[in-house]
């Protein structure tokens, strides 16, 4: 039963790798700014939520799962808030895209 | 080598590519979207070096450099929005 | 002194739910269950309560801005859900390299503030999304795959998690009036 769980875990991190691969090949892919940040940073954002999903699927209910509960929790409050920060920083400098309505 | 080493390794190179692109990124924006990239990278990689040092601190360190990352680029991206005046 | 402490007291009794949820932080810190622990877990998290109450912010702010624990865990899950399913529908972008990035401005349903920063936060938490400025209810959300322009606007937001927050504000008001 043990190794179940385990090789749960690391197929679960596994994926969380490949969505990490995935953002960091989409950097290099786009043109643009609002594209690279609309598709990159979010993916890798969802790559960082699966690994540590997987890491507290690996080591159960213990102290350690609590405190990765906790970076997780303070990584999704300010991820979203520092990525707001650049794109407002972005459209209010005038950086302007061809579409608006 | 185990598991966790393997994946430590694979984020390891992953940063790179981040700094990478702060080094090249076009406009000053990009850049501050590889660092917040690379960030998140040295997270993770410091939460593995806990789990395979077997010590729980490193988790600590991970909690630190988040808040610190975070509010370097909150400044700097309030820095650049008022062109220079805070 | 006594009126003062019965003041104390309602405002504990108040807040429990975040007292319960600072004893918790302050558990995973130590890493060790003993009585101790515990205790000086317990006082601290009333002293921060009560100092953030009487000095730093003046008013009920309490009875507006606290989610229960109950909807914070359903919205979390739901969030997870959300963030997931988007990621999903993103990858097909990468690997062709097509993006048609607009920025479109919506209206939300909540006129609560902090629950939509909230929203406007899972907005950009999701792939695909990012929300550029906020005024009121109205947002500004930079948008991948965008409805065209005879469609609804409002697909952008994840309806489903407005969903929760609107019952919450409902049950708001009911307890307020």
């Amino acid at each position: 039963m043990a190794h179940v769980i385990e090789w749960i875990a690391n197929i679960v991190i596994i994926i969380g790798l490949i969505f990490m691969a995935l953002g960091v090949f989409g950097i290099f892919r786009f043109k643009d700014y609002f594209s690279r940040i609309l598709i990159t940073a979010k993916v890798d954002t969802v790559g960082f939520i699966t690994i540590m999903l997987g890491l507290i699927i690996k080591h159960g209910f213990d102290f350690f799962s609590g405190k990765i509960i906790l970076v997780l929790a303070l990584y999704i409050i300010t991820n979203p808030i520092a990525t707001h920060a650049i794109t407002r920083s972005a459209h209010i400098s005038g950086y302007r895209i061809k579409k608006e309505r | 080598m185990d598991f966790d080493s393997i994946v430590l390794t694979i984020i390891a190179g992953l940063s790179v590519f981040g700094l990478v692109r702060v080094l090249d990124g076009p406009t000053v924006w990009d850049r501050m979207l590889g660092f917040s990239l690379f960030s998140s990278k040295v997270i993770v990689a410091a939460v593995f070096i806990g789990i395979i040092i077997n010590r729980t601190y490193m988790i600590d360190v991970a909690l630190i450099y988040g808040v610190l990352g975070f509010i370097g680029t909150i400044m700097i991206a309030r820095f650049i929005e008022r062109k220079g005046d805070v | 002194m006594k009126t003062y402490m019965n003041a104390l007291w309602e405002d504990i009794v108040d807040n429990k739910e975040i007292l319960i949820l600072l004893s918790l932080v302050w558990l995973i810190l130590f890493e060790e269950l003993t009585i101790f622990t515990v205790v000086s877990g317990i006082i601290s998290s009333v002293v921060v309560l009560v100092f953030t109450d009487r000095f730093l912010l003046k008013g009920n702010y309490e009875h507006s801005y606290m989610i229960g624990l109950g909807t914070l865990a359903k919205y979390a899950f739901r969030l997870f859900v959300e963030i997931f399913l988007a990621g999903m529908d993103v990858i097909p972008n990468i690997i062709t390299g097509k993006a048609d990035v607009q920025i479109i401005t919506c209206e939300t349903i909540l006129t609560d503030e902090l629950l939509i920063d909230i929203l406007a936060n899972s907005i950009t938490l999701t792939p695909g999304t990012v929300t550029v400025e906020k005024k009121g209810s109205t947002l500004q959300v930079l948008a991948l795959n965008a409805p065209a322009i005879d469609e609804d606007p409002r697909a952008v937001i994840p309806l489903k998690l407005e969903d929760i927050l609107l019952r919450y504000e409902k049950s708001l008001g009911g307890e307020k009036a």
